[in-house]
């Protein structure tokens, strides 16, 4: 049967269930929004890592991660005078959105291919609080820092 | 026509009228060559695949194989185990083995399909779906296998779509049904996909993961829940809607108004992240006590 799509593609260790299991994608939008850009593109690129995502996917939402916290630490600096606090804690939340929109788009699929292999999801509670108290901090010690060499 | 082959044709009534304990016990009374004949076979591994038994259908078709020979049925359903089972290369392996028999059956295709997409190979999977829909259209296997495709691809449109044409089709097959629900879940209509799943367990009780999905949507159709279906509804459209309104205020000088709208809004969101785990700790310890 000459036929490629006859052609065996599946090996036996790609795809071997993941060391941990990995949060459901869309969860992590609390995380971004509440705890900013930072906490949330810290989780989904442990995120990645259990969903086992191509490099390019996972340079994609580092990347959108580094552009959504430079353009929080920019409009703080810049037009806000470094206030985290009000309008400032918008733009967090508008960057953390943008941060974790990206991560959602790349994760998505993977992580619905995993619960049709019977997979579930671990619970986000305690690693999304933990990211976003100590990432949310760390993030507006940026600013801050960011505002001091302005 | 002999008794063993009168009983077989129970069974394969049985079957069809989705009624696969029964059909097993009567497998069970079949006497004879018949008991251990191609088409008993085929009945165990089709009720057995009913029930969700998947080690004891792996086990029934291994033995069917080496007793009856190679079939591409007994193959297909040994692939659809050893899938439900995580072995997915062998399981590859037993379906490519099928389709050497039978290229161009349809439920055979669909269940290569169906594998590729649940490794993420969603473009081979979907030449698998068109060949099977060129072959067969309107069989409920390449209705759901579009839709679970369309799903693992992240395209929610051509999901519901797809649910919804299924649906119309077929509808009350219990699959039609079940995967509406779970499109309905996916956009955040709960009380749809509840009614979905209710009707799915009605015409299929034997099985478990539509009984299953049922109770998950019941538990979020909670009172508990009930403010967040919006949430669940317009996703993140609520979130920016939310930021721009928190926004706005602040720029017409009301901040007072921007800061109630942000407290009641995070509130909301902790709202929403911690109640559902806590509304379902709560139903299954009611169900328990």
């Amino acid at each position: 049967m000459a036929d490629d799509l006859f052609t065996p593609t599946i090996t036996p260790t790609a795809y071997a269930g993941p060391r941990r299991p990995p949060w459901r994608p869309g969860s992590l939008i609390y995380p971004a929004i509440l705890g900013g850009a930072l906490a949330g593109t810290t989780l989904a690129l442990i995120n990645a890592g259990r969903l086992r995502l191509p490099a390019r996917d996972t340079l994609a939402i580092a990347g959108a991660g580094l552009v959504a916290l430079a353009a929080r630490v920019l409009v703080t600096t810049m037009l806000l005078d470094g206030r985290v606090s009000g309008p400032g804690r918008v733009v967090g939340a508008l960057c953390g959105a943008l941060a974790w929109t990206v991560a959602n788009l790349l994760q998505k699929g993977r992580f619905r291919s995993y619960e049709m292999r019977g997979g579930e999801p671990t619970s986000l509670v305690k690693a999304g609080i933990a990211a976003t108290l100590g990432l949310g901090l760390v993030e507006g010690l940026i600013i801050v820092l960011a505002g001091g060499l302005r | 026509m002999t008794a063993p082959e009168q009983q077989l044709a129970r069974v394969v009534a049985l079957l069809e009228a989705n009624r696969p304990e029964q059909a097993l016990t009567e497998l069970g009374k079949v006497g004879g060559s018949a008991a251990t004949g191609r088409l008993a076979y085929r009945c165990r591994t089709v009720a057995l695949s009913e029930l969700d038994r998947w080690d004891e259908v792996a086990e029934t078709a291994r033995r069917g194989l080496a007793e009856v020979g190679p079939d591409a049925e007994l193959l297909g359903r040994l692939g659809r185990a050893l899938r439900e089972q995580g072995a997915l290369a062998p399981a590859e392996r037993a379906l490519l083995d099928a389709l050497a028999l039978e290229p161009e059956d349809p439920w055979l295709l669909c269940q290569y399909a169906d594998l590729c997409t649940s490794v993420g190979q969603t473009d081979k999977a979907g030449r698998l779906v068109d060949r099977a829909a060129a072959l067969a259209p309107e069989e409920p296997a390449v209705y759901a296998s579009r839709i679970q495709l369309a799903y693992a691809r992240g395209d929610d449109r051509s999901a519901q779509r797809a649910a919804r044409d299924f649906l119309g089709r077929h509808p009350d097959h219990p699959a039609a049904l079940a995967l509406h629900g779970s499109v309905a879940v996916t956009a955040g209509r709960v009380g749809e996909a509840h009614r979905s799943f209710g009707r799915a367990v009605a015409h299929d009780p034997a099985d478990a993961d539509y009984a299953e999905a049922a109770w998950e949507t019941r538990v979020y159709a909670h009172p508990l829940l009930l403010p967040l279906r919006p949430l669940y509804r317009f996703g993140f459209r609520l979130w920016f809607a939310a930021a721009a309104a928190i926004v706005v205020l602040n720029l017409a000088g009301l901040q007072v108004a921007a800061l109630v709208v942000s407290v009641l809004w995070v509130l909301y969101c902790v709202w929403s992240w911690i109640a559902p785990p806590l509304v379902r700790r709560l139903v299954r310890g009611r169900w328990r006590a």
